[in-house]
Formats: structure tokens, C-alpha cells, sequence
């Protein structure tokens, strides 16, 4: 049978019900929602454990926020810039602690468990994007993957456009250079 | 095809390339069980500000309580020593310990006995609640001052807790 209402994005109705405080509701939306989200924060941090406590981290922002989450965006965007916030706030903070761990190890693990992807060519390309410093990394993440633009990169990262674009270039010359 | 062109392809096949990732990674574990515990966690609100300041006062008391019994157990303290070295370790009467072991015991028991009023909503079990830990707070505090009546510090607690019992629980004014 046919439902009544038809909601376009299976995602509302969950939101609604996790804004008045529905768990079982929220966790529904982490099912849906936590394998874009990891992708990002460990394409963005580089390591399988920043990467996990990222995605905790951000769905908990979530659930904190959701009450004040006007429904302007879809949960998506919202929850992929609540996500982006994080990492970046998760890295100061690392920086500040301790120096950065070079987790090579992890990389190998972006090729199998990628859905969807050809281990065969994506996984060399993962693996170079993952050993970019950091800024060149990010800003990549963000315009060539997430498909942000110089100017929302620019006010994200609090860097000049300018920087933005010569991250970008040195980002791709780099990758370039790894997978030739 | 020059140089340049050669460069330009290779990024225009790299952007391809690039925007052609995979959206979606699943993790090798499941991170929801953590998530779950930590939205779960109670919000702190006003009352249980207040709560937690009942029972710190209580824990502060009972800790203080431990500490003059072993106090009194002590034989006469030696003259003050040198700071660099290591304080001597305290050689309590056996009397003087079972008392000090037995009010750090029934102190936990208060404490542990406060924090399960936190669980009900109850205002009238709260409201009992606080007068039977407040009577006992002030007994306590007044016991320390017998105990010892210089200490300023045991004073102040039995004053702070003799004000509190005449006070009513809910000072908030009622907004219109």
C-alpha cells in the first residue's frame, strides 16, 4: 500500500522526531548519515582514529544543536559543515597536544572499505592525498572532493582565497606526482 | 600536444578522478555504542547545581571529619620538618583509626545515600531529602566544633549549614 505522505527525504521525519529528544530516532540518522560523514572527517584528518573520534564527536554537536537546527538546509549539509567545524577544531587541538602521528598503516584501509570504489585506482589516489601536509590537504578535500568554493574554503580555514588557490595548485602538483 | 597541455589534461583527469571518490566510507567499527552513552548523559541544570553543592559540602565535611579523627588519634605531632622531606607516616591508636576508618565509611554511605535523591523527580522525597541531609551536615559540623573549637574552618560550616536549614529550598522569584 501506498503511503499517504510521501516525504521526499527519509531524513526529515527522523529529524523532527531526534529534535524532541528521540534516541532510537537520532540513531537512525547516524545509520544513514555516519558513512559520509567518516569519509570526510578520515579524507580531512588522514588517520583512521582522528577519523572515528571526528564522527563521534560531530553526531554528538548533532544532537546537542538539533533543537536549534531550522530545517534551512538539509541535515546533510548541515551535519558535512558541523563535521568539517569539528575537524578543524579536533586538529588544533591536536596540534596543541602532541605532534602529529603519521598513521601510513591506515591508509590501506581506504581502498577496501570504500563502497562503491575501485580499489585498483582509487586507492592509490587516497593514499596520496592522505600523505598531503595538512593545509595542502584539506583545502584539496574540501574543493576537489566536497566541491566547496576558494571563497567558502577561504572563510572555513580563515586563510586569504589567494592561499587558498596556492594550496590548491601545490595540492594537485603533489598528487600528481604521486600517482604518475 | 605540448608540455603545458600535457599538465592541464593531467589535472582536468585528476579533478575527474578526484570528484569520482566515493561519498561514503563505512568504519571498521561501530562508533554509535559511544554516541549513545554520551547523548545520554543528563544535562546539567539548575537543580543539580545545587544538588552537586549539597553533596561537595557533604563529601568536604565527611573528608574533614576523617581528618580531625585521625588528627585526634595522632600522639603529639613532631615540630615542623624541613619542606623537602617526606611527611612521616601517621601511627594512629587503634581506637583512634576504627573511629577515623568509621567516619570516612559513613561519610561515603551519606554521600552515596545523597546521590540517589538526584534520581527522583519527586519535589516532596527532594524536599525530605535536603532536611535529613542538612540535620546531619549541621549534628556534624556542630560535633567538629566541640571537637575543635579553634578551628575557624569548622565554624564556617556549621554557620553555612545553620543559615541553610532556615532558608527555603527554592529562592527563585516567579517571572510574570
Amino acid at each position: 500500500m501506498e503511503p499517504i505522505v510521501k516525504l521526499e527525504n527519509p531524513s526529515e521525519l527522523l529529524v523532527a522526531r531526534a529534535r524532541q529528544r528521540d534516541a532510537r530516532a537520532f540513531e537512525e540518522l547516524y545509520r544513514l548519515h555516519h558513512r559520509r560523514v567518516y569519509a570526510l572527517a578520515l579524507r580531512m584528518t588522514g588517520n583512521v582514529s582522528s577519523a572515528e573520534e571526528v564522527t563521534q564527536e560531530a553526531f554528538v554537536r548533532a544532537w546537542e544543536a538539533l533543537p536549534s537546527f531550522r530545517g534551512e538546509s538539509s541535515f546533510s549539509t548541515w551535519m558535512h559543515g558541523l563535521t568539517v567545524h569539528v575537524v578543524l577544531r579536533h586538529e588544533r587541538t591536536e596540534r596543541r597536544r602532541t605532534a602529529r602521528v603519521e598513521a601510513t598503516d591506515d591508509l590501506g584501509r581506504f581502498g577496501v572499505e570504500a563502497r562503491g570504489a575501485r580499489p585498483e585506482t582509487s586507492l592509490g589516489l587516497e593514499r596520496a592525498v592522505a600523505a598531503l601536509p595538512e593545509g595542502a590537504r584539506r583545502v584539496l578535500v574540501l574543493h576537489d572532493v566536497e566541491g566547496y568554493r576558494h571563497a567558502e574554503i577561504s572563510r572555513l580555514l580563515g586563510i586569504a582565497v589567494g592561499t587558498v588557490k596556492a594550496q590548491l595548485h601545490r595540492a594537485r602538483k603533489l598528487v600528481l606526482e604521486a600517482v604518475k | 600536444m605540448n608540455t603545458y597541455e600535457s599538465e592541464e589534461e593531467r589535472l582536468r583527469a585528476l579533478a575527474d578522478r578526484l570528484q569520482g571518490l566515493p561519498s561514503e566510507i563505512e568504519p571498521e567499527r561501530d562508533l554509535w555504542p559511544e554516541i549513545a552513552a554520551r547523548i545520554q548523559e543528563p544535562a546539567p541544570s539548575v537543580r543539580s547545581h545545587r544538588n552537586r553543592r549539597l553533596l561537595q559540602a557533604a563529601a568536604a565535611l565527611a573528608i574533614f571529619a576523617g581528618g580531625v579523627m585521625v588528627g585526634r588519634g595522632t600522639p603529639q605531632a613532631p615540630p615542623a620538618q624541613a619542606p623537602t622531606q617526606a611527611p612521616a607516616p601517621i601511627r594512629l591508636e587503634p581506637d583512634a583509626l576504627r573511629s577515623a576508618i568509621e567516619v570516612q565509611r559513613t561519610g561515603s554511605e551519606y554521600v552515596a545515600a545523597l546521590a540517589t535523591l538526584r534520581s527522583t523527580d519527586d519535589p516532596k522525597v527532594r524536599l525530605q531529602g535536603r532536611e535529613a541531609a542538612l540535620s546531619t551536615l549541621y549534628g556534624a559540623a556542630r560535633e567538629l566544633t566541640r571537637i575543635s573549637p579553634e578551628d575557624r574552618g569548622a565554624s564556617n560550616i556549621l554557620e553555612t549549614v545553620s543559615t541553610a536549614r532556615t532558608r527555603s529550598p527554592e529562592p527563585r522569584p516567579v517571572k510574570f
